[in-house]
């Protein structure tokens, strides 16, 4: 107990009591106010230093405490953004549907005695540069070697293989495929072949024409249906330009096909069509071509 | 025949000197330090949501590294400062903060040895007569006073909080005292 009873533990033992005393009697008189007052007063600058300290300590917290609720927003953002991109992908192949739908639709109303197969462009001939393009459907879809396949826009070309669940068509671009064909304003009749050096400009020619046949730039070409293997009527394309073989002395044109051949995505392949007689055929012709405009 | 050093007033009065100069640098420092940290104590820094007991840690502390009469000395001007910048009523602070500071400086002369673990355990029971002091304020001063309210939301996180910034006290007291140390030197 020596501790307790040396001199600095009395002195300052009473003068704590003395201080309780003291602010005690303070208070009782209503000074508490002005004494407190004094020492904030004085506390004050420490005080706003400590206050700014303090601020950018709870910034620095905060940063930490947000931490979890960015996380937990973030990770809810990344949700809606799949969800989203899921709808935006429905979306587009509800659009891709739309357009096959439609293309379906209007090859429907313009041919409306022929059958038809939609197909899907499933690809291209790399060796050939898009002039023969497969399609998804084949024997199993009753597709048969030499059935014309064409798009609203006009003729794609011919099935030219087949297998159970697959097809090849050649393009009347390539450079071995025929179709008989006739300038509708004139009515002059040659064939269009492809032609090698025109396979990347999407061009054909219209070949065999006489010397004096009656062919200008933006006459339309159809379908002679010559060959029983495209019906009569189906447009071609449209003339660019026309030219003279120095050697055979024959006319010919240069033509641009009306289906975009290397972006097709949905074709139709006609499974049955009427022949008709020249007569019939002019008749049907002009239906169809009402039908096309 | 044992030797008597003799030392002349001269040199006496050196050694006094200089004993006196570390203890007004000591006592400046720390003045210093108790007012700040008042300041930061009063000035919303919680932890658990309760303010953090500074002052009690660093009279402890101060008790602790440099002996009872300095602990309670600033103990005593430690409450006595925490009393005028608070915002309830004059108390029994600084009586209790001498107190502690006191206690803490026999302890080590008693049973205590001087390291950290040993500061933790003091803090452990200081920090319940300081949960006592606590519990009188709220019965004094809340208008509505609720006994197991008072010990989960305010007692029991007051409590954890004084005793986990007690270790950093320790630490800054033992650096002070080094600093001292080294400037007599």
């Amino acid at each position: 107990m020596k501790y307790f009873k040396n001199k600095f533990f009395i002195v300052l033992f009473a003068a704590a009591t003395v201080l309780i005393i003291f602010t005690t009697v303070f208070s009782a008189m209503g000074l508490q106010n002005q004494l407190k007052n004094f020492f904030n007063t004085l506390a004050t600058p420490v005080r706003w230093c400590v206050s700014e300290i303090k601020e950018a300590f709870e910034g620095f917290g905060e940063y930490f405490s947000d931490m979890d609720s960015l996380i937990e927003e973030n990770g809810k953002l990344k949700e809606e953004i799949q969800s989203l991109e899921d709808r935006l992908n429905e979306a587009i192949i509800a659009e891709e549907e739309n357009e096959r739908l439609k293309e379906y639709l209007e090859v429907k109303r313009i041919y409306n005695d022929y059958k038809f197969t939609d197909a899907l462009v499933i690809g291209h001939e790399a060796e050939n540069y898009m002039t023969i393009i497969t399609l998804n459907r084949g024997t199993g879809d009753g597709i048969e070697i030499g059935m014309p396949v064409i798009t609203s826009s006009g003729v794609v070309g011919s099935v030219c293989e087949v297998g159970y669940s697959w097809c090849k068509v050649r393009t009347v671009i390539e450079a071995s495929a025929s179709v008989g064909a006739y300038v509708s304003r004139s009515g002059e009749v040659g064939i269009i072949q492809g032609d090698i050096s025109y396979k990347e400009s999407g061009l054909c020619r219209l070949e065999y024409l006489d010397e004096d046949a009656d062919v200008e730039v933006g006459d339309l070409i159809y379908t002679s249906g010559t060959g029983s293997v495209y019906p009569r009527g189906l447009p071609i394309g449209e003339v660019v330009s026309v030219g003279v073989n120095e050697y055979t002395r024959t006319k010919y044109a240069e033509v641009r096909v009306f289906s975009e051949l290397d972006n097709l995505k949905y074709v139709m392949i006609v499974t049955e069509f009427e022949i008709y007689s020249e007569e019939e055929s002019l008749t049907q012709e002009n239906l169809n071509k009402n039908g096309y405009e | 025949m044992s030797k008597i050093k003799t030392v002349s007033r001269t040199e006496l009065r050196e050694k006094n000197k200089a004993a006196g100069k570390k203890l007004i640098a000591g006592a400046s420092v720390y003045v210093i330090v108790t007012i700040i940290l008042a300041v930061i104590q009063t000035c919303g820094f919680e932890l658990f949501g309760c303010s953090i007991a500074f002052i009690l840690s660093l009279v402890c502390s101060v008790g602790f590294v440099f002996g009872e009469k300095e602990g309670a000395a600033l103990g005593l001007f430690g409450g006595f400062v925490c009393d005028c910048l608070g915002t309830v009523g004059f108390s029994i602070l600084p009586l209790f903060y001498m107190l502690c500071g006191y206690i803490c400086g026999i302890m080590i002369k008693w049973f205590l040895s001087r390291n950290l673990p040993s500061f933790v355990i003091y803090c452990l029971i200081v920090g319940i007569l300081r949960e006592g002091v606590t519990f009188l304020y709220y019965m004094l001063y809340s208008e509505n006073f609720g006994f197991f309210e008072t010990v989960i939301k305010v007692l029991i996180p007051e409590y954890f909080a004084f005793v986990l910034f007690s270790p950093l006290m320790y630490l800054l007291s033992v650096l002070i005292k080094r600093i001292l140390m080294r400037n007599r030197k």
